[in-house]
């Protein structure tokens, strides 16, 4: 081994030293964890094998959380794909005052969860709620507030959580948006291109990679997502919004067990693995069609 | 484990800092670990701190405030990290679990201290194996709050009976005004509204040997009751929790509201409000019960600063300091002693003042129908319809206020449309097996 070498590892093992302590190490108490029986106010802990898992998996609630996580993970990314890419588009265009409208689209961003999901929450209140008022005094055919229905709180908590992120989806697309050659536009309109062939044939393949990537991060993060419908719904009206990381917080918190909860968290540890996974083939596939 | 458990405590006391710096310097510290947010009180408590360190030189307290949401994972997170706590101040439920569990340390000596057993009112300590280990600083019961001029335009007094109540809310409730600011969440709140309605219908959710016994038509009846008033509360009552329902009252949305300290805040900021709201106690059925609860003082057994920590607890149920609290907060802070209740008969606190007659006619007396379900497993009478004491503490209270499958009943009840005693049978055996898991894993 070279000097250099060994200088060089020698500077990586602080590094090391924190990836281990700060990822490596947690992951492994967690999945020990999920194998013990040990409850929220005791350190001391029994091995049970697999019987954690199995109290999650045929748990009441589970199948419900589940689908509702999917729900609302996918549910959140469509949405905000879908105010993303077309406010991108936007900003992609020269227009007065382009620039600080560009900052005005972070805003949601940069506002923490709770004063987002709380703010929606009042301006829905039944009590206080601008919207609300408005809703009730307009006459829509919807709830004036979601987030105590049965059929709309689903689509209320997708709601904030989207409007919360879409400045994400925002920057993401306007970053890839500047690169794409104008040569090609220009082209495209010689040969008699509409706007949506040049959208289709031009934009859409060249944000496909980026968005494949921003959408695993962002069902990620979504799908791990506790704040929002924790503060606006707290998992109901009748588990109507119940997702995983709320169960995982019932069972450690509500049931006192860290056990169980440990065990949810290593099965949606590996839903995203395999989900990770599936997007990274299929970000791999793209790419092989652009090379 | 226990090298990581050990750095984990480590961190945590290093990032005490002023503890840290206290400790260098020899002085005993506690770290008082309060879910008190409120400025105005917690105003109070810095006081009582700087009262402490004066009277006892070579100690500090270190004030730890977290919301009543948060308080359970702080003290968990202490727990697993092994790092030592000191005074707590926390739920009923929880307080009973980490006592059963051998977390605390006996209180015995600090009651003596404070006047004996004796001296304290009905349903303030916390009794395991005949040691008092933690004291109820807030024994609030939950009132029925009305607005005088709603029901005297309507020509409506006061209700006392479910009936009663159910056709005050009906004659009163518009597209304006709520006649009932119940909360239909899946949540603590709802469970121990509808838990209070299931006492008042004879019935309980554990026996004297605590097992679950909610599988019962009381039970039924009472959540099926609970649902028909939702119908009387907000169209998003279904997601309402504690906040809520008072927002609602203060807001003049709702014409009534049951709960226990919810003109404190108003009394403080809007007196004049106040003149226009009665409070009633909380409706009967077919025997009168109310809850009592609060928030308990505790001292864990593994403080490095078991004595100090035991000084401070006397220190801030003193008479004198007693009064301070509950004269700023009169519901949520009635007094623990005999001796703190007259000291607050002549308290020239405002709030008193304002609250007059009512604090000692109406409010503090609900607590003789309260009932503990947490110090008194068993003692509501499901045969005689009475209320008894049995000194045996139910560890699994916290069960039933954190799994809400009672709450999750009644909202099928009112918003599914589901057949209540299915609904109620399910949320019993539900309840029985999350108990079952809850035992096995407890100590």
């Amino acid at each position: 081994m070279t000097r250099d070498r060994k200088v060089g590892l020698i500077l990586l093992v602080p590094l090391i030293v924190l990836v281990l302590g700060l990822t490596v190490y947690p992951i492994i108490q967690v999945i020990s964890l999920a194998f013990q029986q040990q409850g929220l106010y005791s350190q001391e802990s029994t091995f049970v094998g697999l019987k954690n898992f199995a109290s999650v998996v045929n748990h009441e609630g589970f199948n419900r959380s589940l689908s509702n996580t999917f729900v609302f993970a996918f549910g959140s990314l469509a949405l905000q794909m879908g105010i993303g890419l077309p406010i991108a588009l936007l900003l992609n265009k020269e227009f007065p005052l382009r620039t600080p409208i560009r900052g005005v689209m972070l805003f949601s961003y940069l506002v923490p969860y709770v004063v987002a999901a709380m703010t929606w929450k009042f301006m829905f209140s039944d009590s206080t709620g601008i919207i609300n008022y408005w809703i009730r005094w307009s006459g829509l055919p919807i709830p004036a507030s979601p987030f105590g229905s049965l059929d709309w709180a689903m689509v209320g908590v997708i709601f904030v959580n989207a409007w919360k992120n879409f400045p994400f989806m925002v920057i993401v697309f306007l970053a890839q948006l500047q690169t794409i050659d104008r040569q090609l536009y220009e082209a495209a309109s010689v040969d008699g291109a509409t706007a949506w062939q040049k959208f289709y044939k031009i934009t859409l393949p060249s944000l496909l990679p980026i968005m494949l990537v921003v959408g695993m991060l962002r069902t990620i993060w979504n799908f791990n997502n506790f704040e929002v419908v924790f503060l606006l719904t707290q998992g109901g009206p009748i588990g109507r919004t119940e997702t995983l990381p709320l169960y995982i917080y019932r069972f450690v918190f509500g049931d006192f067990s860290l056990g169980r909860g440990a065990a949810l968290a290593v099965i949606v540890f590996f839903i995203l693995l395999v989900m990770s996974v599936i997007y990274w083939r299929l970000y791999e596939r793209t790419q092989g069609r652009f090379k | 484990m226990k090298v990581a458990s050990r750095y984990c405590a480590l961190a945590l006391f290093g990032l005490g800092l002023t503890a840290g710096g206290a400790y260098a310097q020899g002085i005993e510290v506690v770290r008082y670990l309060s879910q008190e947010t409120d400025p105005a009180v917690v105003r109070i408590q810095r006081a009582w701190v700087d009262g402490f360190i004066e009277a006892n030189p070579g100690t500090d307290v270190v004030l730890e405030s977290a919301p009543a949401g948060v308080i359970n994972q702080r003290i968990a997170t202490y727990v697993q990290a092994g790092a030592p706590l000191d005074v707590v101040h926390s739920d009923p439920g929880t307080a009973a679990r980490l006592a059963v569990e051998g977390l605390l340390a006996p209180l015995d000596d600090v009651v003596e201290a404070l006047g004996g057993r004796d001296a304290f009112l009905n349903n303030r300590l916390l009794i395991v194996n005949d040691h008092v280990y933690a004291i109820n600083q807030a024994a609030t019961s939950p009132q029925l709050f009305y607005r005088k001029d709603l029901f005297e335009a309507a020509g409506i007094a006061p209700p006392t009976t479910w009936a009663e109540v159910r056709a005050a809310a009906k004659a009163l409730h518009s597209d304006d005004v709520i006649g009932i600011a119940l909360a239909g969440g899946e949540n603590r709140m709802t469970t121990i509204m509808a838990g209070t309605m299931l006492w008042q219908n004879c019935h309980d959710f554990f026996d004297g040997d605590l097992n679950v016994i909610l599988d019962h038509s009381n039970a039924v009846e009472a959540a099926a009751h609970y649902a028909d008033m939702l119908q009387f509360s907000a169209p998003d009552a279904a997601a309402w929790a504690f906040n809520e329902p008072p927002e609602a009252f203060w807001s003049g949305r709702a014409a009534m509201v049951i709960h226990w300290h919810a003109l404190d805040l108003m009394m403080r900021q809007n007196p004049a409000m106040v003149e226009n709201i009665g409070i009633a106690p909380v409706t009967a059925n077919k025997m009168r019960a109310t809850q009592t609860g609060g928030r308990y003082v505790a001292l864990f057994a593994n403080s490095t600063t078991l004595e100090t920590g035991k000084d401070w607890i006397e220190y801030i149920f003193t008479p004198e300091n007693a009064a301070d609290l509950t004269g700023m907060s009169p519901l949520l802070y009635p007094p623990a002693t005999s001796a703190a209740m007259e000291a607050l008969r002549s308290s020239d606190a405002p709030t008193v003042a304002a609250y007059g007659d009512l604090l000692f006619d109406t409010v503090y007396p609900a607590a003789v129908d309260g009932y503990s379900e947490i110090l008194h497993a068993g003692g509501l009478d499901t045969e005689t319809c009475e209320l008894k004491t049995t000194g045996v503490v139910n560890p699994f209270t916290s069960v039933v206020w954190n799994s809400n499958l009672y709450a999750r009943a009644v909202q099928k009840i009112a918003y599914e449309g589901a057949d209540p005693a299915e609904a109620v049978a399910e949320a019993a055996k539900l309840l029985a097996e999350r108990v079952e898991e809850a035992r096995s894993e407890m100590k």
